[in-house]
């Protein structure tokens, strides 16, 4: 056999040979690491999937967490009106309730006050007529003229004064 | 033995056994135990995948797998991206056969293991006829019987015979250029050896026996993707 002589069966086992290494790769190499491709990435998908699903319902809970946070203060606000309200009011109440106390004890006072001046008028006035008396029976019993008279009467408006004076 | 008696020594391709009628060469066998090596690297080496953690050897094919294909899709062009099979199927046995120089050894006075069966012209021969057969039954699987004989017409019908000349033109390039550069890196590595049998070989060696013989496997590849890309245009 020379070094370019054609040889048909050669030919035709190298292209069965061709077709064999085709059946070879496919199966043994290629075929396997599609398979870990293929299946690496429906993992990575659904993995992704599985993280976007996650984050949504991170943000379902947050945005809950949000109102209720909100309906929470909303509350508390609501409250504390209601509370300031309230202690104004009884605030209100209790000035009220002084106002009106110190009103009725200064009533009180005054009306005592009036009292007790028409008392020491009243005695006063028992004092004049027990002086008038006095002076009434002096004079009566005495009579010893004019003079006596007017100094008698000075006596009694100089008494008199001195009680008045009192 | 002089020089020249050697080199066709080793040129020729001996034939080793027959089955009934059939002879069987030495380049036919080499490629049975090239294919038996490249099923048993393909077991060893897809064994145990996981999805997840995978390891170093595991992450490798995995890279390989999906450079080799993206090599063979870019070079094809997307209309003929169905065809890919063929030419990763073709760029790793002709790139396992040049590879196979680098253990080639001699075990018997009609047997050398590992000879290249590129080197055989025959190999090469088969190689570029399924290669234009792929062109051709690409070019009416996408136009038609009819639109892919009208297709010889153009692009002006004075051409048609350098078209149909194209026919056998184009796999004989491609299976001579093969050959030829196989045959020629290993005539000058023979001379190579004889010249200067230490050292100085070795960097020749690397660059016939492993950059030339991927170069050519992708050469011949990339000539086929263009072809075919051509034919369903």
């Amino acid at each position: 056999m020379g070094i370019v002589s054609i040889h048909p069966v050669s030919i035709v086992i190298t292209i069965a040979n061709v077709l064999i290494l085709f059946f070879i790769l496919k199966r043994f190499l290629f075929a396997p690491v599609d398979k870990i491709l293929e299946e690496r990435a429906h993992r990575i998908v659904e993995n992704k999937e599985r993280a976007e699903k996650a984050a949504e319902e991170a943000d379902e809970l947050k945005r809950k967490y949000d109102e209720k946070v909100a309906e929470i203060e909303q509350a508390e606000k609501t409250r504390l009106s209601e509370a300031n309200k309230k202690a104004a009011e009884e605030y209100d109440r209790i000035i009220n309730d002084a106002n009106k106390r110190a009103d009725q004890i200064i009533e009180d006072a005054g009306r005592k006050a009036e009292m007790e001046a028409a008392v020491r008028d009243a005695e006063q006035e028992r004092k004049i007529a027990e002086i008038v008396s006095v002076a009434a029976r002096k004079l009566a019993a005495n009579s010893n003229g004019a003079e006596t008279d007017s100094s008698l009467i000075e006596e009694f408006l100089s008494k008199a004064g001195e009680d008045n004076g009192d | 033995m002089d020089l020249g008696e050697k080199l066709v020594e080793e040129l020729g391709v001996a034939p080793l056994f027959s089955i009934g009628p059939f002879v069987i060469t030495e380049s036919i066998v080499n490629t049975w135990i090239l294919l038996v090596i490249v099923l048993i690297a393909c077991i060893f080496l897809t064994r145990g995948f996981t999805v997840e953690n995978p390891g170093k050897r595991q992450l490798a094919v995995e890279a390989f797998v999906t450079w080799i294909r993206d090599v063979t899709k870019t070079m094809l062009g997307d209309e003929a991206v169905g065809y890919s099979w063929f030419t990763v199927t073709m760029i790793f046995f002709i790139g396992m056969a040049n590879l196979s120089a680098l253990i080639e050894t001699a075990v018997a006075d009609n047997f050398t293991f590992m000879k290249p069966p590129t080197k055989d012209l025959n190999v090469t021969i088969a190689l570029a006829l399924m290669s234009i057969v792929m062109v051709e039954i690409a070019g009416i699987h996408r136009k038609g019987v009819g639109g892919w004989l009208k297709s010889f017409t153009k692009p002006i019908a004075i051409i048609t015979p350098i078209n149909i000349l194209e026919i056998i033109i184009k796999p004989l390039s491609l299976c001579m250029r093969l050959f030829g550069n196989i045959f020629g890196g290993f005539i000058i590595m023979e001379l190579l050896k004889i010249l200067v049998p230490f050292a100085i070989p070795l960097p020749f060696s690397c660059y016939f026996e492993i950059f030339d013989a991927l170069l050519q496997a992708y050469v011949f590849v990339f000539l086929t993707s263009i072809y075919i890309s051509e034919a369903v245009e």
